[in-house]
């Protein structure tokens, strides 16, 4: 078991970190927060919460690739994203857990707070697509259309 | 939504009247989702300690088998050949014997390939050939890939390009056309690396290798590459370029700084030779290494039975049969060549010269080149070494190829 902890690329290793989500919901709450001190309905808001919380995760989860420093495997880690870093074992960590999870749990309180309106619906069910789409274990590595594939 | 008067006002996001059914339906599937990631077991990364019991530890403890620090010898291997001792310098001593030396690479005489190829073969890149120094199949070659650049711009903008040269091919003792290769390298973008083992030390006013011999600038060429085992006299070698390139290598090529690093006696030793080759007494060796160079391929020319490959100023020079020499004595396929070179220089041998057949692995070569016979000139060399070395090559050349 102790082999298992992978240290070739640290990348899989730091948001397996008890911090990780600490920091994450600290920073999903304060955007919150920001959306709602603006003057806009609370259906916006949760609307908003959710894309600018899609946004943000698919930017810094499947659309960034490599690591911002250097990994021991000789740059194999290079043409991925974090998720397809993260992801590449099929154990279930925490983490992982949590990083389906929460998305899914933003997007059912959003849909209650917009009571159920239909526009409010498939905006927060798109941008939902988004980042729950590269999370499936069958797009690894996988690059529609050639996008992002450079 | 009239139900949700009689509900608390903070309940009343969740209720679930008037609602459509594909929300729900959707909803459905997501908490489902939920559920089975949620239901799947959680695995730990971090579980370091295993605890194993003492019956557990005493069974691996008997498994366990050292393994031998030497592989036993089976057999004797028979120890035939000529056996080099002590120092390579101009003379070399072997089996007990003073002998001439023309095979090591010891161009100033400061000594008491394949290389640039396997190095291509590890970098994992596409690999594509020109023919040898052939600058306008190298073109050709360029402008078939920046067709190929142009349909896919993304790709292009991802892709890093190198032409690889070597100052003076091991090989062939030729020079590349580093003028023309500058040329090409600003017309095509692409990156210029010039292996210049055979050629620093050798080539230029002050020996500064192949930049120096075609008056182009060092900052237009982007890496050289320099063994120190030739010239300089130790072991080991150097990359270098513009203050980026340094850089990126620090930062990319860590593993090898740290774990094959020369040891500071080979540095010291490569750094007071290259202390020589700048002062009057380098000046000196430079001098008398092109007059011995130019003596060795004028004296060559002459040997009727063979061919050379060599370019002016360069130490390293290879001596083929020529064509009609092998057509007379029914010299025809690889093997028999090799065979026939090995023969001459095992009698050149006896009579106290030492000569180097060109070795190559046949099976490893993209393109296997002929056999040959290769004089590596040295300045220590003196005029009565030359003159008796390629007289016995003359001499010999003479008999094996009499008919």
């Amino acid at each position: 078991m102790a082999l298992k902890y992978n240290a070739m690329n640290p990348n899989e290793t730091w948001v397996n970190h008890p911090g990780f989500i600490a920091m994450y919901l600290v920073l999903f709450t304060a955007c919150h927060l920001v959306l709602l001190s603006l003057p806009i309905t609370t259906e916006l808001v949760w609307t908003l919460t959710n894309v600018c919380h899609s946004l943000i995760t698919f930017v810094s989860f499947h659309w960034l690739k490599g690591a911002p420093f250097e990994t021991m495997d000789e740059g194999e880690s290079l043409s991925l994203t974090q998720w397809e870093q993260i992801g590449s074992s099929p154990d279930m960590t925490q983490t992982k857990r949590f990083l389906i999870g929460f998305p899914v749990l933003v997007f059912l309180l959003a849909t209650a707070y917009t009571h159920h309106d239909n526009l409010h619906f498939f905006v927060n069910l798109s941008f939902l697509a988004l980042i729950m789409i590269p999370k499936l274990p069958e797009m690894h590595g996988v690059r529609l259309f050639n996008i992002n594939k450079y | 939504m009239s139900s949700t008067e009689r509900l608390h006002p903070l309940l009343e996001v969740f209720t679930v009247w008037d609602v459509p059914t594909f929300h729900l339906v959707i909803e459905g599937v997501l908490i489902a989702l939920l559920v089975y990631v949620f239901s799947l077991k959680r695995y730990r990364p971090k579980q370091r300690n295993v605890k194993l019991t003492k019956q557990e530890e005493e069974e691996l403890l008997r498994e366990w088998k050292p393994e031998p620090l030497v592989e036993p010898v089976k057999e004797h291997l028979p120890d035939e050949g000529p056996v080099v001792e002590g120092v390579a310098g101009v003379t070399l001593t072997i089996g007990g014997e003073e002998k001439i030396n023309m095979g090591t690479y010891n161009f100033l005489g400061l000594v008491g390939d394949k290389r640039a190829e396997k190095g291509l073969e590890a970098s994992r890149s596409k690999v594509v050939f020109f023919k040898h120094n052939d600058m306008k199949d190298l073109k050709a070659k360029l402008e078939e890939q920046a067709v190929i650049d142009r349909k896919d711009r993304n790709k292009a903008m991802a892709t890093r390009r190198f032409i690889v040269v070597e100052g003076i091919y091991a090989n062939t003792g030729q020079i590349c056309p580093l003028d023309e290769l500058v040329k090409l390298k600003y017309q095509y973008k692409v990156r210029l690396v010039v292996e210049e083992s055979m050629s620093f030390g050798v080539l230029g006013a002050s020996g500064k290798g192949v930049t120096e011999h075609f008056n182009v600038k060092m900052e237009d060429v982007d890496m050289v590459c320099v063994s120190l085992g030739m010239s300089l006299g130790s072991i080991g070698g150097f990359c270098c370029g513009r203050s980026f390139v340094v850089d990126h290598q620090r930062l990319s090529g860590q593993g090898y700084c740290f774990s094959a690093s020369l040891p500071p006696l080979l540095a010291n030793a490569a750094i007071s030779n290259l202390n020589v080759l700048d002062s009057g007494e380098g000046k000196d060796l430079l001098r008398s290494l092109r007059a011995n160079i130019a003596h060795v391929q004028k004296r060559v020319q002459q040997i009727e039975e063979f061919e050379w490959s060599g370019a002016p100023g360069s130490a390293v020079v290879h001596v083929h049969i020529s064509p009609a020499a092998a057509k007379r004595n029914s010299i025809s396929t690889h093997n028999q060549e090799d065979h026939v070179l090995e023969d001459m220089c095992n009698k050149a041998l006896a009579e106290g010269v030492a000569f180097v057949r060109a070795n190559y692995i046949v099976t490893e070569e993209k393109f296997p080149r002929r056999p040959s016979i290769r004089l590596a000139v040295s300045a220590k060399h003196t005029q009565e070494h030359l003159d008796q070395a390629l007289d016995v090559l003359a001499r010999i050349a003479k008999t094996t190829l009499s008919n």
